[in-house]
């Protein structure tokens, strides 16, 4: 239907609707003087006929229907009820700006927290196409313990196992740039030769680095900046390419920019240079290792390097790999025993990389969700109480509009509205600020609207139910009769809720630890929920 | 039984308002006078439902109101059958008399 042909009518509607009240009019006019020709008086007689008629606003509605189809019909009753609650709302702006606060506050910790919840387990590394399906591969020795993977048994992993598309391994660092009074430290890191192509990572000027630049160790004294590196350090220098970086005294060549969304494969860390592991030796690494010296970071398989990483093979489960690369390691460690090494590996998803951020932060995150999911509540509780007190002092508009005919469904969806619109008020304000490698997407926009919609439905139609279900005589002749007292059972029951749910939410003893987190790896251990 | 209902049978009401206006044109509290009395009391319709039946009946073609004066001088809206009512007026008649001969055959058989 065009706009045009809507509008016309709308246009009809409403003269359909002018002469059908005039019709009614008409008729209870010659009711009347029929009743005034059998001898009523005047008053009596109009009295007679509109209550013989029945009720007006009913009628009227009940005729609507027959010229406008149903749809329209509950479209113009949600105008009307929204534009009842803009009234409302405006006629007592602290209650609404209230309301509006403690909502904003409420929904929008429970959508920050679902963004970072989000970004860990949906897409942990920025500028990384699907991160989260990354499986990461440790040893664990006998006790238990987690074990990185050394230079040589990655070798042999990468050359053999079947189950990855792919294998790759990177190493964090910090490294010094620079020299003298110019000197400052980096997060960098040690990269295998297909890391970027792995990950997908483009370069943005240059190249990235390469499986030619894993040939041999300190054969390529290359190295890779981040784009926010180039940009902060190198003033976006064009003619970066070909430069050289002085890194822990070694002067590395600059073959290319990384892409502006890639930050590295280490979680909360944003990492500046990559470098090629074959220099890890020149560089001086030996990572606190007693065994091993820096020359023999590569060839000492005592010498824990990195946790592998790559996508599976596609149509391979993450059971398969797991079965499929522990296999390659009983052999591997048939062939050249060692003392105190992993007895197997295992593969995981991404976000479980040992000592990893998202698995120190994914608890946090869970009972952060679970405080959020309280306050919210709390939140609702305090509104639906704010809802209702104001429902008991409105009981007299609600039970004028019931007596001029409004069904009791209509008083419920008028007094729902009150707090959908609140929520859309609320939905403008939403400040949307993007935290960590995490966007704010569709899934979170509809995660907020499900949150803002379950709490609407809690604080305002819950309130509702209860005040629609007015005393028409006793209210509108001002009669003080205690049916508040009888309503106020779901007021003291949300008083009681609340109390109850603060109490515990300061009195469980993890959630309380929860609040001053001490970083480390002990948090894992410590957070766990009972 | 306690009291008497004074509905109109279901469904029959659009053939009374049609065939009400069938012999003149008639505004809403003259039908619901004239059901009254020819029913001899038996049938009391609510003149609510009797205006909204109007317009559906108007929206479906078989009536066409207009506003008039009454005798008394009061503007009323009147109803007049069109040619497609009378034809449904006839239809509906034919099919409500052999349905209630069939009713009346049954009861007393």
């Amino acid at each position: 239907m065009s706009i045009v042909a809507w509008l016309k009518r709308l246009k009809r509607r409403r003269l359909d609707d002018e002469d059908f009240q005039d019709e009614i009019r008409a008729h209870l006019a010659i009711a009347a003087d029929e009743r005034i020709a059998d001898g009523a008086d005047r008053e009596t007689a109009r009295y007679a006929a509109v209550k013989e008629f029945g009720n007006v606003t009913l009628t009227t509605e009940a005729a609507r229907r027959v010229w406008t189809p149903w749809w329209v019909e509950a479209l113009h009753d949600q105008v009307s009820d929204v534009r009842y609650a803009i009234r409302a709302l405006a006629k007592n702006p602290v209650f609404s700006f209230t309301v509006v606060g403690v909502l904003t506050l409420g929904i929008g910790l429970n959508a920050a927290v679902f963004t970072m919840l989000k970004g860990i387990a949906l897409s942990p590394l920025a500028g990384v196409e699907g991160s989260a399906r990354l499986a990461v591969m440790f040893g664990e020795t006998s006790t238990g313990r987690q074990l990185r993977v050394s230079y040589p048994d990655y070798q042999y992993l990468r050359d053999h196992d079947r189950a990855f598309s792919g294998l790759m391994g990177s190493r964090v660092v910090t490294v010094n740039m620079g020299r003298g009074r110019s000197a400052r430290q980096v997060w960098g890191e040690l990269v295998t030769g297909k890391y970027f192509q792995i990950l997908g990572v483009r370069a943005e000027r240059g190249r990235t680095l390469l499986p030619l630049d894993e040939i041999a160790p300190g054969r390529h004294p290359v190295i890779v900046l981040s784009n926010g590196l180039w940009r902060r350090d190198f003033g976006a220098d064009p003619d970066i390419v070909g430069k050289p970086v002085e890194i822990n005294n070694l002067l590395l060549t600059v073959v290319g920019v990384a892409d502006s969304t890639f930050h590295g494969t280490t979680v909360v860390y944003d990492v500046d240079v990559f470098i090629p592991v074959m220099m890890a030796p020149q560089l001086g690494f030996n990572f606190g290792s007693q065994q091993t010296t820096p020359s023999g970071i590569l060839s000492d398989r005592r010498a824990a390097l990195f946790y592998p990483q790559g996508y599976l093979q596609p149509g391979t489960t993450l059971a398969s790999a797991a079965a499929q690369t522990d296999a390659l390691w009983a052999s591997l460690s048939r062939d050249r025993p060692l003392t105190d090494a992993a007895v197997r590996l295992r593969v995981v998803p991404f976000w479980q990389t040992p000592n990893g951020a998202p698995t120190v932060l994914m608890p946090t995150l869970i009972v952060l969700s679970a405080m959020g999911l309280l306050v919210l509540m709390i939140a609702c509780a305090n509104i639906a109480g704010l809802v209702l007190v104001r429902g008991v002092s409105r009981s007299g508009d609600i039970a004028v509009r019931l007596a001029l005919g409004a069904t009791r469904t209509r008083i419920l969806l008028a007094r729902r509205a009150i707090p959908v619109l609140v929520r859309y008020a609320e939905s403008l304000a939403d400040p949307e600020r993007i935290f960590f490698n995490i966007e704010v997407d569709g899934l979170v926009i509809g995660f907020a609207a499900l949150v803002a919609c379950g709490s609407a439905l809690v604080f305002g139609f819950v309130p509702a139910l209860q005040s629609s279900r007015v005393d028409l005589v006793s209210v509108i002749n001002q009669d003080a009769s205690p049916r508040g007292a009888a309503r106020g059972t779901l007021r003291r029951g949300l008083v009681v809720a609340q109390v109850a749910v603060s109490v515990c939410s300061w009195s469980v003893p993890d959630w309380r630890r929860a609040a001053s987190t001490q970083r480390g790896a002990q948090i894992p251990d410590s957070m766990r929920v009972n | 039984m306690t009291e008497m209902s004074r509905d109109v049978v279901q469904g029959t009401l659009d053939m009374l308002i049609l065939r009400s206006v069938s012999l003149e044109p008639m505004h809403g509290f003259g039908v619901a006078k004239r059901i009254e009395q020819v029913s001899q009391g038996v049938f009391k319709v609510n003149p609510g439902s009797l205006l909204i039946a109007f317009r559906r009946l108007e929206r479906q073609g078989f009536l066409m109101g207009e506003w008039r004066a009454t005798e008394n001088n009061r503007r009323a809206r009147f109803y007049q059958l069109t040619a497609a009512g009378r034809k449904h007026l006839e239809s509906s008649t034919r099919e409500w008399r052999r349905r209630s001969a069939a009713i009346a055959r049954l009861l007393e058989g």
